[in-house]
């Protein structure tokens, strides 16, 4: 996607309600259709790496919607000194990363992103509004999705106030079980390629913190590690209260090394 | 009725021979993301940037007496401190010894002192280090 520019490939587009159905749930099952048919957007293949995407809202004509995100997984990162606190993006989630308020700050912060697994979004352009005019509940949808976002960070702030760093990452693998696992007779298996790195700038911690964390929830037989890389979120279900009591279990220490 | 003064931890550097034992990247996933993760954390600790200490928790107490009277009998394993010291350690230490004060508690319930674990989790926060540890990470790696 050429940097400055919110236009994807025209060569490669895609019937966007055929990818994100639940967009046009909304809509009467003869509606839905012909949504399907017009609502057609080109797409942007994104590589996995540092992601420039347009950032000046005057290059944008107006009516442009946003970048819906088809498949794949990013992280937009907010910086204030040197430590960036994440956002992860994937399917279903509208980007409109030229609506950044940080040049009218009165404290400046920066904004990069990042492909953390190589991408797919479909530029809903002017033109895209104009075709799915005749459906107000599709607009409606994709309101939604901000909101969705907007609950998601409020989500992850919250988190980053729990005391303990086995509880926030816990709680945070859980709600990431919610959107991106898959059900298992034996827990959530989650497919996300989480550093510890990662999970401690998404909780606010330091990354041995979370190695820390890591293994004392697998200690306690709260989360297990696939070979393949899956986390596995152990059934059943943790109580929130006991979470935050005690989401490490009972234990003294950990390791085998002595002095 | 005593009162709780402050807890923290004395950092003690392990040996080395522990590290190799303890798996500087033991529990980390094999996942492409976290193998070159880990790849990394191998590399820092190589060039000494890493430092595998044991946390020893206590808390100072002011008795009935007025004298202050220093539990501690509660470790954490599998701390790493960056070399240099820096923020980031106090942080990390901070962090790993929130997961035992419960312990902690229990320890100082076994021995007449009844501090809730909230109290000891919200006390002020004191990091030493050993004189061996402060040795080998005050400064760049060596």
């Amino acid at each position: 996607m050429p940097p400055g520019s919110a236009v994807g490939d025209a060569r490669r587009s895609v019937r966007v309600f055929e990818r994100d159905p639940d967009l046009v749930s909304g809509l009467g099952q003869h509606d839905a259709e012909e949504a399907r048919i017009r609502g057609v957007a080109a797409i942007a293949r994104l590589d996995k790496g540092p992601w420039d995407p347009p950032t000046r809202e005057a290059d944008q004509p107006p009516g442009h919607l946003g970048l819906l995100v088809l498949d794949g997984l990013l992280s937009r990162n907010t910086t204030i000194d040197a430590t960036p606190s994440p956002e992860l993006l994937g399917a279903g989630d509208l980007l409109r990363p030229w609506q950044d308020n940080s040049e009218f700050a009165s404290l400046q912060w920066k904004t990069h992103w990042e492909v953390l697994e190589p991408a797919t979004v479909a530029v809903l352009d002017a033109r895209f509004a104009r075709a799915i005019s005749p459906w107000p509940p599709v607009f409606g949808a994709l309101l939604g999705r901000t909101a969705d976002r907007q609950h998601w960070t409020s989500l992850q702030a919250a988190i980053s106030q729990l005391r303990r760093v086995d509880a926030r990452v816990l709680i945070l693998l859980w709600h990431l079980g919610d959107r991106w696992g898959r059900a298992h007779p034996d827990g959530v298996h989650l497919s996300l390629p989480l550093t510890h790195a990662l999970l401690g700038r998404l909780v606010g911690a330091q990354r041995p913190s979370v190695t820390l964390a890591v293994s004392q929830l697998a200690e306690a037989r709260r989360v297990r590690r696939e070979p393949g890389g899956d986390w596995v979120l152990l059934r059943p279900v943790p109580e929130l209260a006991e979470l935050l009591a005690r989401p490490g279990g009972r234990r003294r220490d950990h390791g085998s090394a002595d002095a | 009725m005593p009162e709780l003064l402050r807890v923290g931890a004395v950092a003690r550097a392990l040996d080395r021979s522990a590290e190799r034992d303890h798996g500087l990247t033991e529990p980390v996933g094999q996942s492409p993301a976290e193998r070159e993760e880990a790849d990394q954390i191998v590399a820092e600790y190589e060039r000494g940037e890493w430092r595998l200490v044991r946390l020893e928790l206590f808390a100072d107490v002011l008795d009935e007496q007025g004298r202050v009277q220093r539990y501690d009998s509660v470790h954490v394993d599998g701390v790493w401190f960056r070399v240099p010291h820096g923020p980031q350690n106090v942080q990390h230490a901070r962090e790993a010894a929130d997961t035992a004060f419960d312990e902690l508690r229990e320890h100082l319930g076994g021995e007449g002192v009844g501090i809730p674990t909230a109290q000891l989790e919200t006390a002020q926060f004191v990091l030493e280090l050993d004189e061996r540890l402060a040795r080998e990470i005050d400064g760049p790696p060596r």
